[in-house]
């Protein structure tokens, strides 16, 4: 997961980034299969055309304030890392003051 | 899926070194009624008896238990402790500083700060007051091992230095069963004589509080992790959980058909699992008091005149994994079976092992490891790094679910009153997992 703008741009081959926006504005940019970790995601992304997300690469979350989103990318990124590992999986630590506004995001974004 | 099993969970190359140090000619076979690992997952107590006929407790220590190679584990008896009469009981117990607990902020409400949420938080509260120069016993520092013994004495030993710190003489008969806390070393104890005894440690031992209501003896006591609720077990159907603040009922748990002989809480206190002579293992909500799920041990499920009188399958121990996974059994039809926790709708077996006698099965903190003792003093080593949901971390609803949960403390039932949606709550409560 990287917030870098120098190299990197929505429109990029393959479409390798995606771009995912909080409500207050901050763009977080992290690789596609990544952000395919949350099925609603998934779903934004390659449904048929339906959502406006399919051709930019970039969601706009209005409900998702920016530290939620952040604490979600990084557990795309510790998701990715630990899937399918013969290593002891650590703990993923969650501040509780964001507990419940992290609960509510993982449930819309099924992940 | 996370929770299906890859690799069977296998006898560890270690199991090899401790049935050695085990089998030794000085050793009676005796019943191995109750294992304990401790808090660090190091040490294992294991109580046996010698052809002597003294009674003994061995404290295995190692580094790794899942050691690959059995020539550079540490493996070692490194205590052996003795006592007058028969061990009944066996726990480890350390405290905990303040930086090593996660710490408590508020979740709801910054004007519930008044309030002790956690007996943890009282007992500070209490004691913040008294200096620890005062005590005679220092145990604040060391890991300790209480042992339970037939004549009604609690030993209390100091791993570390292998000193006998403590004896604790209250109860009148066999003391049962035995349970610290995570944190603050408060001791509660159950025995023959019908009590429940409340022990604070840090206060040099003092018994501060008995519970003796009941007429039978009480099998099992266990601390919830977060330590606001107490569960004893005991015949005639009994599950009871007390509030350790207030010292009040908060549930009694019907549904139980036999006696009830262990229990186990999940990491976040909010369920509770109890094992029973009537073959069963049921799942209940510390929150609302209503049962989530059943697990049967005998396929089809015995009438109730056998469910309550001898059918062969009393299950004797249980234990739930780290981050709750799965749920541990061991059956008198010398089966251990794994149950998985996060099945949907479902209470089906997910493997099951066969173990002769099996009595007891005990789990190490970090989820690792698990040894199981028998009828024949022999304990065996499993690892059971394949099937506690390791393969695949778990959804990050899980772990704030954990979360909220583990730091609502007493004030679980205001889980109703969060500002979250119907389902979230009931997501909460696990009434996901429950059968319908």
């Amino acid at each position: 997961m990287t917030t870098n703008v120098n190299d990197l741009h929505c429109e990029t081959p393959k479409n390798m980034y995606v771009k995912l926006i909080s409500s207050d504005g901050h763009e977080f940019f992290i690789k596609r299969d990544l952000a395919l970790t949350s099925q609603t995601i998934r779903a934004m992304l390659s449904g048929p055309g339906q959502y406006a997300e399919n051709e930019t690469n970039a969601i706009r979350f209005r409900s998702i304030s920016s530290e939620v989103l952040a604490r979600i990318c990084s557990y795309f990124a510790y998701k990715a890392r630990y899937s399918n590992s013969t290593i002891e999986i650590p703990e993923f630590p969650i501040a509780p003051e964001h507990a419940l506004e992290i609960l509510m995001a993982a449930n819309f974004l099924d992940c | 899926m996370f929770n299906q099993i890859i690799d069977q969970p296998e006898l560890l190359p270690t199991n090899q070194l401790l049935q050695g140090h085990l089998n030794s000619s000085v050793y009676l076979t005796n019943n191995v009624w109750k294992i304990a690992f401790s808090p660090c997952s190091k040490y294992l107590a294991i109580p046996k008896q010698d052809i002597y006929g003294e009674n003994c407790v061995l404290i295995v220590k190692c580094s790794n238990w899942n050691a690959k190679d059995i020539h550079t584990t540490d493996l070692s008896v490194c205590q052996r402790f003795t006592c007058i009469s028969g061990i009944w009981s066996l726990a480890f117990g350390q405290r905990k500083t303040e930086e090593s607990i996660s710490c408590q902020p508020i979740l709801l409400d910054p004007n519930n700060l008044l309030l002790p949420k956690t007996r943890r938080e009282l007992l500070n509260r209490r004691r913040s007051s008294l200096s620890v120069v005062n005590r005679r016993h220092d145990f604040t520092k060391d890991l300790f091992l209480a042992a339970g013994l037939a004549d009604g004495k609690i030993n209390i030993w100091n791993i570390d230095t292998g000193e006998l710190t403590l004896i604790l003489k209250d109860h009148q008969s066999t003391v049962c069963g035995l349970d610290f806390t995570s944190c603050t070393m408060q001791l509660a104890t159950c025995s023959h004589d019908t009590t429940i005894k409340l022990w604070d440690l840090l206060d040099d031992g003092n018994m501060y509080k008995t519970l003796n209501e009941w007429t039978h003896v009480i099998n099992a006591v266990k601390w919830s992790p977060d330590e606001t609720l107490l569960c004893a077990v005991g015949p005639y159907e009994l599950v009871i959980l007390y509030d350790t603040v207030t010292w009040a009922e908060l549930h009694k748990f019907e549904g139980h058909l036999h006696s009830v002989i262990d229990c186990a809480f999940s990491s976040d206190s909010a369920l509770l699992a109890t094992a029973s002579y009537d073959t069963q293992v049921i799942l209940w909500s510390t929150v609302t008091g209503e049962i989530l799920k059943t697990f049967a041990h005998k396929i089809p499920m015995p009438l109730k005149i056998y469910a309550g009188g001898d059918n062969g399958a009393f299950v004797r121990s249980v234990v739930i994994t780290k981050y709750n996974h799965n749920i541990i059994t061991a059956c008198d039809d010398n089966k251990i079976r794994w149950f998985s926790l996060a099945l949907n709708d479902q209470s089906r077996m997910i493997y099951e092992r066969t173990e002769t006698n099996v009595l007891c099965v005990a789990m190490t903190v970090d989820g690792h490891t698990m040894a199981v003792s028998n009828r024949n003093g022999e304990v065996h080593l499993l690892s059971t790094l394949s099937t506690t949901g390791t393969c695949h971390p778990p959804l990050l609803k899980y772990f704030c679910r954990l979360l909220i949960n583990a730091t609502l403390g007493t004030k679980r039932k205001e889980v109703f009153s969060l500002p979250l949606s119907q389902h979230l709550i009931k997501y909460l409560i696990y009434q996901d997992i429950k059968t319908k």
